[in-house]
């Protein structure tokens, strides 16, 4: 299920069924709120998307998700939608990024393919995190493609959290080490505005139509990885599955990493976890 | 990040949580293969959906 929402206003144009993979939303001068798998919410003349309070969609969608996975206690989640959400992502140069050495499993494919961490922070595209929320735009956060240009050595294309402290949650016995993520990427094409009166275009008036593509959640080249150490350690998460951390930990932490060669949009991702027993 | 917590949930979403962690847990609890730390836990997980 998605909802579509005007980019300006965040007023609710139209509801449906997600495009099977292949299939496409067109997007100009909007955004797709996608709601998670298996969640079904009800969206009427009343829903909104923000503010995001309880009773937004996105609130309702991710609490849907803690009843569709009973066995989770908390669900962490990211739409980017505001300049608080990008707020959450780590641009700095300082941010941790997960390398060859801190990954569990060890020697994933983007490793053996040569890939590392951008020397210069996560490399991605985001709007603005503070300030005036001028830049932030819904359904324009992106995982930058590889980039095998560079003669120092490949970098991969990283989008990473800032820390979360886990501790609130559970004050008693703070942390966790059992999560599932939930993220939904996408691409994007734009096409040519034409308007011609000549050649094999001759007699075509066409705007220029920017057109979400719906793509499998897992391509080979896309990783999750979750921390719960501030980017010491990094345990590659699968979508929707189960992920047991060995050792619990507050400090949680969040990366994307694209080793492939198309930019892919990241339209929101949540993190279901359980308190330690 | 933004968050949602199950005991922050209210109304028919909490209810309809509850029976699905209450499914879910007992089904262990009647589990002869299920360690008694496993059995424990779960009866925790079950207590939890009544915390209001």
């Amino acid at each position: 299920m998605q909802v579509v929402a005007n980019i300006a206003s965040n007023q609710i144009v139209t509801t449906g069924y997600e495009p099977e993979v292949g299939g496409s939303t067109l997007v100009n001068g909007q955004y797709a709120l996608v709601i998670p798998p298996g969640v079904a919410i009800e969206v009427d003349g009343s829903s909104y998307i923000l503010p995001q309070n309880s009773g937004s969609i996105p609130v309702q969608a991710v609490a849907e998700l803690l009843v569709r996975f009973p066995m989770y206690d908390h669900v962490l989640y990211n739409y980017l939608l505001e300049d608080t959400d990008i707020a959450d992502i780590d641009v700095s140069g300082a941010a941790p990024q997960p390398t060859g050495a801190s990954v569990t499993p060890s020697s994933p494919a983007w490793f053996i393919s040569g890939f590392g961490p951008g020397p210069n922070g996560p490399r991605c595209q985001v709007g603005r995190g503070s300030g005036p929320p001028l830049g932030v735009a819904p359904g324009s956060v992106c995982i930058l493609p590889g980039n095998t240009n560079r003669t120092l050595g490949s970098t991969y294309g990283a989008l990473v959290t800032t820390t979360e402290d886990l501790t609130p949650f559970n004050p008693g016995n703070p942390g966790t080490d059992d999560v599932m993520m939930w993220w939904e990427v996408a691409t994007v094409t734009t096409s040519e505005d034409i308007v011609s009166g000549y050649g094999v275009t001759s007699g075509v008036n066409e705007p220029a139509r920017r057109q979400l593509q719906k793509i499998d959640q897992e391509p080979a080249t896309l990783f999750c990885y979750v921390s719960v150490d501030d980017g010491v350690t990094w345990f590659q998460a699968n979508y929707l599955e189960p992920l047991d951390l060995a050792v619990p930990g507050t400090d949680l932490r969040i990366a994307f990493i694209n080793s492939g060669t198309e930019k892919l949009y990241l339209l929101g991702f949540a993190m279901l976890f359980q308190d330690l027993p | 990040m933004k968050s949602v917590s199950a005991k922050d949930l209210t109304g028919d979403v909490h209810r309809r949580w509850a029976q699905q962690r209450r499914e879910l847990y007992r089904s262990l609890l009647r589990d002869p293969r299920a360690s008694e730390a496993t059995k424990a836990q779960a009866k925790k997980k079950i207590e939890a959906t009544k915390e209001r």
